[in-house]
């Protein structure tokens, strides 16, 4: 996923975790942009270009989606759903990151077409291996550009 | 033959006659009721001779209940106005002995109707008084047997109308017996389990029971309802025809309704129960997660402060951030073993085959990385055999043993650990043996429970939650556990699976 222009959506509603996934990637060289929501419900407005989203050139569609699974309002799960319900955000690729190791959520995470599901450590240290992982695989795979209707106008 | 020969005087007939009736005492009294002719029959029930006989007034084979009560009188003066009177009435012989006598006092008047003395004749009927006796004796305690029996009892004939009813079943009912006569029993069934009843009823009379035994309501008088065992037979004649019901009534109401209440109670108390545990295991497994989420800030941003700011911190900042960390991390692991704790009780476990064996070996694998102590040695004395259990779970159950194994070692000899199984019976029993510290045998129950810890967290690390977890997740296979303090030194712990648990 070498496109520098291509940007990376956070999805998670601990504002401090926002910030340690943050750091992590810029830590894993990861120079893309980064957005970050406060849950699916954010999330939603954000791929739809609603509200504070309209200007596509702005918030450009997300190559990658990273994704808490408990969160207010909209959780990780119903996002999944709701993002596969519809043609143009199925296709993008998402990455659970969550603190939650129930295996009822990992079931209904992958039955959504999650592309991988991962524990948040405790540790920084930890987390930053975890997320330079996730970019390490990321920076070598090809993932479908999104659908020209959604490029920024 | 010539039947003048036979002729004989009337005073050798009489006699002869009163020889011949030596069952009757015969004897002949004055009007003073001395006795003037005394019988061979006399004698032998009354055991007076004649002589002695002859000397005595005729009162003196009255009791003395009725010498004083004036009966011996009473007799005389109907005689002589009735011309006779009946003597039945227990009597006493010469030695003092009463038989029950049965005769009559005939009054002896010559032409012109004056009295002139007595004849008395009576027989000995004591057999026969004592076995109406015993017979009424009988009956009485036959009807007091119905009428004070604790049972409510009750007598119908074939169309069902109360003939008879006890004590005991009028209370029931609150009803009085001369209410009852005649009324239709059915009508103090409730109506729900009137047909029931009816169906009982039948059964009895087409004999295809003998007797039949329902729990049926009544309905009391003042509108009440009470549960009755009832046990009904029919009653039939020589020839098995019907003739009457019994009904044997039972008050079953407090057993009944303590048992409606009782399964209604425990169903309450089951429901309540596993809304709390349901609710307990839910706020576990929340605080769980949640508490994650500032723990990791703490350590996170203690981890920045190390990094970005080492230079900016003194020797003791740095010590602190440390700490900070440390805290963390133990914190980390408590909320982890929680989280394997509510994951043993509340996840649906896989019961399937696993093998022991190869379980204990990973974990072997895992602990001697985890544990950087010196001279370890863990023994496993292949094969351990197969159980029935979810192999991650039994991964968390070796884990915590073994580690806690390896914990509580003592400082001046290396940890020799021993992991060994036998099979005794219809259970497969795990064994992994320490040569620890041991456990002082008063606390070996509680190491089982939750967040126990028997030393301080600074000497072992530890979140007592570790056993909980082996507990718990033995409880569920359907298995046990235990520990043998200090056997022979350090302790023994051991796992076990039920028959048909093993394979």
């Amino acid at each position: 996923m070498n496109y520098p222009e291509s940007l990376i959506l956070i999805v998670e509603d601990d504002v401090n975790d926002q910030n340690f996934i943050r750091r992590a990637f810029k830590l894993s060289g990861v120079l893309n942009r980064i957005a970050t929501v406060n849950d699916g419900e954010e999330a939603t407005a954000y791929l739809r270009g609603h509200g504070s989203y309209v200007d596509r050139s702005l918030h450009p569609l997300p190559r990658l989606i990273i994704t808490d699974i408990k969160m207010p309002r909209m959780g990780g799960i119903e996002l999944l759903k709701w993002m596969n319900a519809r043609a143009e955000f199925r296709l993008i690729p998402t990455v659970v990151l969550t603190s939650s190791n129930d295996e009822a959520d990992i079931v209904q995470a992958f039955e959504q077409g999650v592309k991988g599901y991962m524990i948040k450590p405790v540790q920084f240290g930890e987390l930053e291996k975890l997320i330079r992982a996730i970019a390490d695989y990321w920076r070598v795979s090809c993932v479908p550009y999104p659908r020209p209707e959604c490029r920024p106008a | 033959m010539d039947t003048s020969t036979f002729q004989l005087k009337p005073e050798q007939r009489f006699q002869m006659f009163l020889d011949a009736a030596c069952d009757y005492a015969v004897f002949f009294m004055d009007t003073h009721a001395d006795i003037c002719e005394w019988s061979s029959g006399a004698e032998k029930i009354f055991g007076y001779t004649e002589s002695e006989a002859l000397q005595l007034n005729g009162r003196v084979i009255f009791t003395e209940d009725d010498r004083a009560g004036g009966i011996p009188e009473r007799e005389m003066e109907k005689a002589a106005q009735d011309g006779q009177a009946n003597d039945e009435r227990w009597h006493v012989r010469k030695d003092g002995s009463r038989f029950f006598a049965v005769g009559r006092l005939v009054a002896l008047k010559d032409e012109s109707d004056h009295l002139y003395g007595f004849a008395k004749i009576v027989r000995d009927a004591t057999p026969n008084k004592n076995l109406e006796e015993a017979l009424h004796a009988s009956d009485q305690h036959f009807r007091a047997t119905f009428a004070q029996a604790p049972l409510g009892m009750v007598l119908t004939d074939l169309d069902g109308r109360i003939q008879q009813v006890n004590a005991a079943f009028c209370r029931l009912v609150d009803y009085g017996a001369e209410e009852l006569r005649g009324r239709e029993l059915s009508s103090l069934i409730a109506p729900e389990d009137r047909d029931l009843a009816r169906e009982k009823i039948d059964e009895l009379l087409a004999g295809e029971a003998t007797s039949t035994l329902v729990e049926k309501r009544l309905q009391r008088a003042d509108g009440t309802t009470i549960w009755v065992q009832d046990s009904g037979a029919v009653l039939r004649d020589s020839k098995g025809l019907p003739l009457s019901f019994i009904d044997l009534c039972h008050d079953v109401s407090i057993l009944k309704m303590s048992a409606l209440e009782m399964s209604r109670l425990v169903d309450q108390r089951t429901l309540a129960l596993q809304e709390k545990t349901r609710q307990m295991e839910a706020f576990c497994y929340t605080v769980a997660h949640d508490l994650r989420a500032p723990l990791r800030a703490i350590a996170g941003y203690a981890e920045f402060l190390r990094r970005d700011f080492a230079a900016a911190l003194s020797g003791d900042g740095l010590a602190y951030v440390r700490k900070i960390e440390a805290s963390a991390a133990r914190l980390d692991r408590l909320i982890s073993d929680l989280l394997g704790y509510t994951r043993v009780q509340q996840v649906p476990l896989i019961q399937e085959e696993v093998d022991l064996t190869r379980i204990a070996e990973r974990v072997i694998e895992h602990v001697k990385r985890d544990f950087d102590v010196s001279g370890l040695v863990i023994e496993l004395v292949a094969p351990l055999g197969r159980a029935r259990a979810d192999s991650v779970t039994m991964e968390h159950v070796f884990f915590n043993l073994i580690s806690n194994a390896i914990k509580f070692r003592r400082a001046e000899e290396p940890p020799l650990i021993r992991i060994y199984s036998e099979e005794s019976g219809d259970r497969l029993r795990v064994w992994i043996e320490d040569n620890g510290i041991g456990i002082d045998p008063r606390f070996k129950d509680r190491v089982f429970g939750m967040f126990e810890r028997l030393h301080p967290e600074k000497k072992i690390p530890g979140t007592g939650i570790g056993l909980a977890i082996v507990a718990t997740a033995m409880e569920r296979f359907g298995g046990s556990r235990g520990v043998e303090p200090n056997h022979p030194t350090g302790c023994r712990f051991w796992i076990e699976f039920p028959k048909g648990g093993f394979l």
